[in-house]
């Protein structure tokens, strides 16, 4: 096991490397000067020099990468040159309301959405699993910003259960966590439908195996089947499903964050755009790259924890 | 009571794009105590989907039990509640299958795989169904029970997981054992044994069993009796040594011809001329009349009984000819 | 079979895949229905969708405008059928592009295997890392918002699905006697990847096509809602929703009907995915 997880730390390596080397030279490609876009237009030459040697533009590229790397191995994301401040600082600020907010959806997304898929892999070709299925291919079609505007609109402005701006500075504990509930469940009804198609076909796949046939052979009760033989096994898949819309749903947390008005990377990523804070938008660039290897690490390392064959690789 | 199991008139249909299709039509034969009977015959031929209604396994979309009885210990297995039919599954008739490495589950350790079929139907607590597990590993000489208990499938041979659904069909001493073709995935070495330790452990328990396969050479050193079957229907039936002195149905004759034996000079072998009619598409009269050497002698239109021969009625068969 | 009767065979086997099952019909009518809208936005449009009705601002549905109209006084009917113009566009070129390069690049790392392979899938490893908004975000943001770079953008990202598909198939191909046959008989790579790769793949492509396709609409919308969409005033669907927001409580209109043409969208052709790939899978076949 711990072989297995070292092989696996050591290839998340590479991919983070090739994602944030990916990241600087796209940042790199944007039209216009740094230094022109701080100073303005009216900015004398003699200033405009001064400023790009003080961010080390004049430098070769290659030794900019280089001093990207060496700092980021070090932890350190540089400074927005339009706010003048430590990005490390800016997004240290908002990064745990997009992690609560994205936890929170995809516990959420999980807890209704693998009962509901076993359900519909059982009573298979039912009413209920037509619903069940339609419902779930509606609810990966919906675009993220629209079903926030929609749940918005229901919740917030028509029944008024929940507030229509999301501060989660204000308040105790409980007002933050009512003010979860909305951008989360947006969140979460997205990773539900991805949950519940996954959880249904590789049940349905894992019934149709041999050894449930064994299983029910023996003459083991109908539950014990489902669950110990059917479950365990069609679980495997499906951790991995829930690893890979995990990025999916980083993307989505952005427009959530957008229409709920929530603090946030989302709404960082909005402001650099604004901004034209090519810096900040590549320390988030990074810090997203980072988060998502990170849950593809985690999705491995629960994979092997269920496998048994993978353990022992 | 006469018979373990007394099956009669079987017919089991099954679910195509156009409509409903008897895989098994009219299946009758009967099992006493500590007897083995071979069902022989190609595949598609309806072996395992017999076994599989006998064991309520069909899959249940897409299948159905046409007609018929299946009389268990006096008790009708096709028409008993799914319950009372789950008990009696897995502890007084069990199966063993085909494939061994794919029929243990691979996220379950062998033991506990074996453990689980005492647990849940001899009503004793986690730890003596893991004993009797031990000694069910012992019992079918798996070396070194105590560490393989905690083993997974993966760690295991072929021969060694079929070892272990062995122990598991014998976990709670069954009356009847249905073994669907359970060497055929294995090397002919472990073949031998397998079928060595199947003998020897029917004999020790004095169990009945239904033995699956499409080896002639495999029937004549388990069965006491041999049915044939040929397009889902069972074409002759005869105790073992009967059916290969004299087999009587041009079909078994046949496949006994087709055969190569080491003691004789094979010049006679013969395959069989044109191909099993397909499930969808079955002649309304004999099954095996377009690919029988006597059909000039004989009629398409009528669907012949299995019927006792006159001189001995442990020899049916189901042929026009033979009546 | 030589080629032209094997893409005939195609053309039966789709159809019967169809037939197999209801729901892929409904998935294609659907999105027949909207590109057909699309296609003739010119001739069904009642209006033109950046004509401004100044003194109508923010009208509520009426028989004059059947969907009312914008802040702008702009007719939302119109605008949104000229939207589904670009969202297909962007949608299907990008879809066309990533199956391109993507069936080569992964039938060519299959078959030629070793380190071009590694090197290949190594990169399309990295690609498919970064999830589709953000790679869409960032190419936009730093190359400027136009069809052109949208187009790019979401290409990039769908890129590596495609090079999945095409690769596993081509390996195993690759062993069978009948194109180590070819290759005997001196035919070039690409005639044999065309010939004996692609028809292996042909379905799969087709269900990943449309699935992505979905993916790709509703991707181009959400960047034109977050700002980084074909500039204004072109229509585009999600930045209908964009300029409606602000307005929601008093003009719903303006912004809910583009959301639900991109709901209905995205669900068309995840339909007709789904329905495909419940077809082909020979799995499910049966059990129907």
């Amino acid at each position: 096991m711990l072989q297995y997880i070292i092989k696996r730390l050591l290839l998340a390596i590479p991919i983070l490397l090739a994602v944030v080397t990916l990241v600087f030279f796209v940042v790199r490609m944007a039209p216009g000067d740094p230094a022109q876009v701080i100073l303005g237009d009216s900015a004398s030459y003699e200033s405009l020099t001064a400023l790009r040697s003080e961010l080390g533009l004049d430098r070769p590229i290659i030794v900019q990468y280089g001093e990207f790397l060496v700092s980021l191995v070090q932890g350190d994301l540089g400074d927005s040159i339009i706010r003048k401040q430590s990005i490390n600082t800016i997004i240290a600020d908002v990064l745990p309301y997009t992690v609560e907010l994205t936890l929170a959806g995809v516990l959420l997304g999980v807890i209704i959405g693998l009962p509901l898929g076993v359900f519909s892999a059982v009573y298979r070709n039912s009413f209920w699993d037509y619903l069940t299925r339609i419902g779930s291919l509606i609810g990966l079609s919906f675009p993220a910003f629209y079903s926030g505007i929609l749940l918005l609109l229901a919740f917030s402005v028509y029944l008024g259960w929940f507030p229509v701006v999301s501060d989660p500075d204000m308040g105790n504990l409980g007002e933050r966590l009512h003010m979860l509930v909305l951008p989360a469940m947006n969140l979460g009804l997205i990773m539900m439908a991805y949950v519940v198609r996954s959880a249904r076909s590789s049940l349905l796949e894992t019934l149709g195996e041999d050894y449930i046939r064994t299983a029910k052979a023996k003459g083991l009760p109908g539950f014990i089947i489902l669950y110990k033989h059917g479950l365990k096994n069609a679980l495997i898949p499906v951790i991995t499903i829930i690893g890979l819309y995990i990025g999916v749903l980083v993307g989505n947390s952005v427009l959530t964050e957008i229409v709920f008005n929530r603090p946030g990377l989302g709404k960082l990523i909005l402001s650099a755009l604004d901004e034209r804070d090519y810096n900040l938008l590549q320390g988030l660039m990074v810090i997203y790259a980072f988060l998502i290897v990170l849950v593809n690490l985690v999705t491995d390392l629960t994979y092997g924890m269920v496998d048994p064959r993978i353990r022992k690789q | 009571m006469k018979y373990i199991l007394e099956v009669k008139n079987l017919s089991t249909a099954f679910k195509l794009q156009s409509g409903w299709y008897r895989a098994t039509t009219d299946i009758s034969f009967a099992l006493r105590q500590n007897e083995t009977l071979a069902v022989v015959g190609e595949s598609g031929c309806g072996k395992s989907v017999t076994a599989f209604s006998l064991m309520g396994l069909l899959p249940e979309h897409g299948s159905r039990i046409d007609s018929g009885s299946a009389l268990f210990k006096g008790e009708d297995l096709l028409t008993m509640p799914r319950e009372k039919l789950r008990k009696i599954r897995g502890s007084a008739m069990t199966m063993i299958f085909q494939e061994p490495m794919t029929s243990l589950n691979p996220v379950l350790t062998v033991g506990s795989q074996i453990a689980e079929a005492v647990y849940y139907h001899m009503n004793v607590g986690k730890a003596a169904a893991k004993k009797r597990a031990l000694e069910l590993m012992d019992m079918v000489k798996i070396p070194d029970p105590k560490n393989r208990y905690n083993d997974y499938p993966h760690h295991l041979s072929g021969g060694m997981c079929q070892r272990i659904m062995i122990a598991m069909s014998l976990a709670c001493e069954p009356d009847l054992v249905f073994a669907d073709e359970p060497t055929t995935a294995l090397d002919v070495t472990i073949q031998a044994q397998m079928i060595y330790l199947l003998n020897e452990l029917k004999e020790k328990q004095q169990m009945s069993m239904v033995f699956i396969t499409h080896d002639l050479g495999v029937v004549a050193h388990v069965a006491d009796r041999v049915a044939v079957m040929y397009a889902g229907t069972i074409v002759e039936t005869a105790p073992v040594a009967d059916l290969f002195a004299d087999p009587r149905h041009p079909y078994t004759r046949a496949l006994l011809k087709s055969i190569p034996r080491l003691d004789k000079d094979n010049k006679d072998i013969t395959p069989i001329q044109g191909m099993v009619p397909s499930i969808d598409n079955m002649p309304e009269g004999c099954r095996f009349f377009a690919r029988c050497e006597k059909k000039d002698q004989c009629r398409p239109d009528e669907f012949p009984q299995l019927l006792p021969l006159k001189n001995s009625s442990n020899h049916q068969v189901r042929c026009l000819l033979c009546e | 079979m030589n080629t032209i009767a094997r893409f005939k065979h195609f053309g039966t086997e789709t159809y019967h895949v169809f037939n197999r099952n209801k729901t892929s019909w409904i998935g294609l009518l659907l999105l027949t229905m909207l590109v057909l809208l699309a296609v003739l936005a010119p001739v069904i449009a009642p209006y033109d969708p950046v004509e401004q009705h100044i003194i109508q601002r923010l009208e509520p549905p009426s028989s004059q405008f059947l969907l009312g109209t914008d802040y702008y006084g702009r007719d939302v009917l119109s605008r949104i059928i000229w939207g589904c113009r670009v969202s297909f566009i962007i949608g299907s070129v990008s879809v066309a592009i990533a199956m391109f390069f993507g069936t080569i690049l992964g039938s060519m790392a299959g078959y030629k295997g070793g380190y071009f392979d590694a090197f290949v899938m190594g990169v399309m490893d990295v690609l498919m890392s970064i999830p589709t908004l953000l790679m869409g975000l960032l190419i936009v943001a730093i190359l400027g918002p136009s069809q052109a770079n949208l187009i790019i953008a979401l290409a990039l990202t769908m890129i590596p699905r495609f090079a999945r598909i095409a690769r596993a198939p081509t390996i195993a191909a690759k062993s069978k006697v009948y194109v180590e046959a070819c290759q005997a008989m001196g035919f070039s790579d690409m005639r044999i990847l065309v010939v004996h790769i692609f028809p292996n793949i042909f379905g799969e492509l087709m269900v990943m096509g449309s699935m992505w396709m979905a993916t790709a609409v509703r991707t181009e919308a959400a960047l034109s809602f977050i700002g980084l969409g074909v500039n204004p005033p072109t229509a585009t669907l999600g930045g209908m929703i964009r300029e409606g927001f602000k307005d929601i409580m008093s003009a719903p209109w303006a912004s809910l009907y583009p959301g639900l043409v991109i709901l209905l969208i995205v669900f068309a052709a995840n339909l007709l995915g789904d329905g495909l790939r419940d077809a082909l899978d020979p799995k499910l076949r049966n059990e129907k």
